[in-house]
C-alpha cells in the first residue's frame, strides 16, 4: 500500500499500489498530494493503478478531485490514469462524470449588519411578546367576566401546586441563603462603626422591596417559564395543540390562561415566603455573627420592617409572573415540532423572562419613586 | 340550495408565505364518500388537509363545507363547524398527561355538557368499537403500543360522531397485520354509520381496500380525482406504478 513517484526525462509517472481502505483514505490522499508536490509545472504525468490495485468509492472520488485541481494549478502538459483494472477504470470513469452540486457559499454579514439585524430581531421579539401579552390580558379579562364557563378551575389549582406548592422549599433555601450572604457582608461593615444593629433595617428594606421578589422571579423563571416552554412545546410536537383546535378549542384559552392565572395567585405568597425565610437568614446570622441578640433583632425589626415594602413587592410580582408565563407559553407554542427548536425555546424563554423581570423592575423602581412609594 | 357536496374546494392555492404548494385544486367530495389522497412525498397531501381542518389558511381560492366558506366564517361559527369534523392525527395526538378515559372524555365534557362519570359509558363503547378492551382506560398513552394509541386516538374522534372524518397516514407505523385490522375497523365505521372518510396514505392495500374514490396530487395540482375503478385503471404511467410498487412492497 504506497504511493511512488518516478520520472523518466519530461515524464512523470505516479504509481498507486495495494489495497486501500476508508480508514486510510487521509493517508492516500496526503501521500499523493505530496507526490504532486513534488513535481514541477507543465510536465506530463502519468498516474499507473496496477491491476492489484484496490481502491473504494471515496478514494476514486477524492483521486478525481484531486487530479483536476492539480492539473490546473501545475499547468500538466499531459495527464493520463492507467487502470491495471477494467472494473476500477470503469468506477472512475463513471464517478468523474457525476457533477455534484456545489453547495452554495454562505457570505458572511459584517459586524454592522449582524449589529442591525440583532437588534431588529431584539425589537421584533419584545413587539411579539407584548402583542401576546396584550391578547392573554384581553382573554383573561374575558374569562374572569364569564368565570362560571370559561374559567378552568381544576388546572389553574394544579398548576398553582406545580408551580407554587411544589417551588417553596427552593424558594425558603434560596432566599434565606441570600439573606445569610447580605446580611454578613453589610455586618462586616457596620461593624467598624459599632452599628450591628442596623443590618436589621438593610435586611428588612432590602429582602422585601427588592431582593425577594427578584429573587422568586429568577426562580419562577427557571422552573415554571421554562417547564411552560417545554410542556406547550412538546404537546406541539405531538399535534396535540393543533388536535385541540381542530375540536374547536382555544389553546390559549385552555393552556395558556390557566398557567399564566396560576402563576399570577402564587407569586406574590411566593414572594412574602422569600421576606420571611431571607430575614430569618438574615437573623440567623446576625444572632451568630455579629452579636445582634434574638430579642434585639425582633424588637428593631418590628421598629423598620415597612408593610409599604412588602406591598411593594407583592405588587410587582404578580407583573412578573404575567411576563414570566407569557413569554414561557408563547415560545412554547411557537415551537417549531422539533426537538432543537423546543430545546432553543426553553433556554429563551429562561432569558427573556429574566431580562423582562429586570426591566420590569426598573420600570417599577422608577415609578415608586416618582410616587414616593 | 344545500347539495349532497360536503367539501367543495374551488380555485385552491395552498403554500406556507411565498412558497406556492398547490395551485388552482378543484375537486368535491360528497357524502358517505371514502376519498383517499395520494402523491409523492413533497406533493401537498398533509397541506391540503391542513387546509381543510382550518389550520392553514389558503392564499386564495375556496373550500366550502357543508355549504359554509369555511375561511369566511367568525371564529365561533368557525368552532361550530369544527365540531362536525375529527381528525386522526399521524401520531394520534392523545394529551399525553391524560389517561385513556380523559382524552376520550374531554371532548364529551367540553362539547356534550356531560360529566366524567356520564362520559365513561360513552367512553367505553366507543373503545370497544375500536377493540380496545376496557383495562387501557386508566392509562396514559405512553403506556399503550402504536396500534393501540392510534385505535384509542380513533375513538376519541368518533366520540362526538362527526359527519366528516379526515384521516393522515392512518397506518403508518403498524406492522402489516395491525394495519389490515385497522382498514376492517375502517371499513365497519364507514359502512355501519355512514361517515364520509378523507384520508392521506401511501398505503395502497389500505386505499384499494376502503377507498370509494381516490385523489392523485403531483406537482402542486391534482393529477386525477375519480372512482377507485377509474383511477387504478389509469393509463397515467406515475398512477400505475405507484400503485403496483406498492402491491409489490405489502
Amino acid at each position: 500500500m504506497n504511493i511512488e513517484v518516478t520520472n523518466n526525462k519530461d515524464i512523470y509517472k505516479i504509481s498507486i499500489n495495494g489495497r486501500w481502505d476508508m480508514s486510510n483514505a487521509g493517508k492516500f490522499i496526503n501521500s499523493l498530494q505530496s507526490s504532486l508536490s513534488n513535481i514541477p509545472k507543465s510536465k506530463k504525468l502519468s498516474i499507473e493503478i496496477s491491476d492489484q490495485t484496490n481502491l473504494p468509492l471515496g478514494i476514486i472520488l477524492e483521486l478525481g478531485n484531486i487530479l483536476k485541481e492539480a492539473k490546473n494549478s501545475l499547468s500538466l502538459a499531459v495527464l493520463e490514469v492507467n487502470f491495471g483494472n477494467n472494473d476500477l477504470e470503469s468506477i472512475y470513469k463513471t464517478i468523474s462524470s457525476t457533477v455534484l452540486t456545489k453547495e452554495k457559499a454562505v457570505v458572511k454579514d459584517e459586524l454592522l449588519v449582524r449589529i442591525g439585524k440583532g437588534y431588529s430581531e431584539f425589537v421584533s421579539e419584545l413587539n411579539k411578546v407584548l402583542v401576546f401579552i396584550c391578547l392573554i390580558v384581553k382573554e383573561i379579562i374575558n374569562s374572569v367576566y364569564h368565570f362560571r364557563t370559561r374559567l378552568r378551575y381544576k388546572e389553574i389549582v394544579s398548576q398553582i401546586d406545580s408551580c407554587g406548592v411544589l417551588a417553596l422549599p427552593i424558594t425558603a433555601l434560596v432566599n434565606f441563603l441570600i439573606g445569610i450572604v447580605i446580611t454578613y457582608l453589610l455586618g462586616n461593615q457596620l461593624q467598624y462603626y459599632g452599628a450591628n444593629l442596623f443590618v436589621v433595617d438593610g435586611i428588612a428594606s432590602s429582602m422585601t422591596r427588592e431582593l425577594s421578589p427578584i429573587l422568586v422571579a429568577i426562580i419562577v423563571a427557571g422552573r415554571s417559564g421554562s417547564s411552560f416552554a417545554a410542556q406547550l412545546g412538546s404537546m406541539r410536537l405531538n399535534q396535540e395543540v393543533e388536535a385541540l383546535e381542530v375540536m374547536g378549542l382555544s389553546a390559549n384559552n385552555i393552556l395558556v390562561i390557566p398557567r399564566i392565572i396560576a402563576l399570577m395567585i402564587i407569586m406574590p405568597l411566593l414572594v412574602v415566603v422569600g421576606d420571611i425565610f431571607g430575614i430569618l437568614g438574615g437573623m440567623v446570622i446576625g444572632t451568630l455573627q455579629l452579636d445582634v441578640g434574638i430579642d434585639n433583632f425582633i424588637e428593631r425589626l418590628y421598629q423598620v420592617l415597612k408593610l409599604q415594602n412588602i406591598y411593594v413587592g407583592m405588587v410587582k410580582a404578580p407583573f412578573f409572573a404575567l411576563f414570566i408565563s407569557a413569554i414561557g407559553c408563547r415560545l412554547g407554542l411557537s415551537a417549531e415540532p422539533n426537538s432543537v427548536s423546543i430545546g432553543n425555546n426553553t433556554t429563551s424563554t429562561v432569558v427573556q423572562s429574566i431580562v423582562s423581570v429586570i426591566l420590569l423592575n426598573a420600570i417599577f423602581a422608577v415609578i415608586f419613586t416618582n410616587l414616593g412609594i | 340550495m344545500t347539495t349532497n357536496n360536503l367539501i367543495e374546494v374551488t380555485s385552491l392555492t395552498t403554500g406556507y408565505g411565498s412558497v406556492v404548494v398547490h395551485e388552482n385544486l378543484n375537486f368535491t367530495i360528497k357524502k358517505n364518500d371514502f376519498c383517499s389522497v395520494i402523491g409523492g412525498s413533497g406533493s401537498g397531501k398533509t397541506t391540503l388537509l391542513r387546509s381543510l381542518i382550518c389550520l392553514l389558511k389558503p392564499i386564495s381560492g375556496s373550500i366550502k363545507m357543508f355549504d359554509k366558506e369555511i375561511w369566511e366564517l367568525e371564529e365561533t361559527e368557525r368552532t361550530i363547524l369544527l365540531r362536525r369534523i375529527s381528525v386522526l392525527f399521524q401520531e394520534g395526538a392523545l394529551f399525553s398527561g391524560l389517561t385513556i378515559l380523559d382524552n376520550l372524555s374531554f371532548p364529551l365534557i367540553e362539547f356534550s355538557g356531560l360529566n366524567k362519570n356520564r362520559s365513561k359509558d360513552i367512553a367505553k363503547f366507543w373503545l370497544s368499537k375500536v377493540g380496545l378492551e376496557d383495562e387501557v382506560i386508566n392509562k396514559l398513552p405512553s403506556e399503550l403500543s402504536g396500534g393501540m394509541k392510534k385505535r384509542a386516538a380513533l375513538a376519541r374522534a368518533l366520540i362526538l360522531e362527526p359527519e366528516i372524518l379526515f384521516l393522515d397516514e392512518p397506518t403508518s407505523g403498524l406492522d402489516p397485520i395491525a394495519a389490515r385490522k385497522f382498514d376492517e375497523l375502517l371499513k365497519v365505521l364507514h359502512d355501519e354509520f355512514n361517515m364520509t372518510v378523507f384520508m392521506i396514505s401511501h398505503d395502497v392495500i389500505s386505499i384499494l381496500n376502503l377507498s370509494t374514490d381516490i385523489m392523485v396530487l403531483g406537482k402542486g395540482k391534482m393529477i386525477v380525482k375519480d372512482k377507485k375503478e377509474k383511477v387504478i385503471n389509469s393509463s397515467d404511467k406515475w398512477i400505475s406504478e405507484y400503485f403496483s410498487s406498492g402491491l409489490r412492497q405489502n
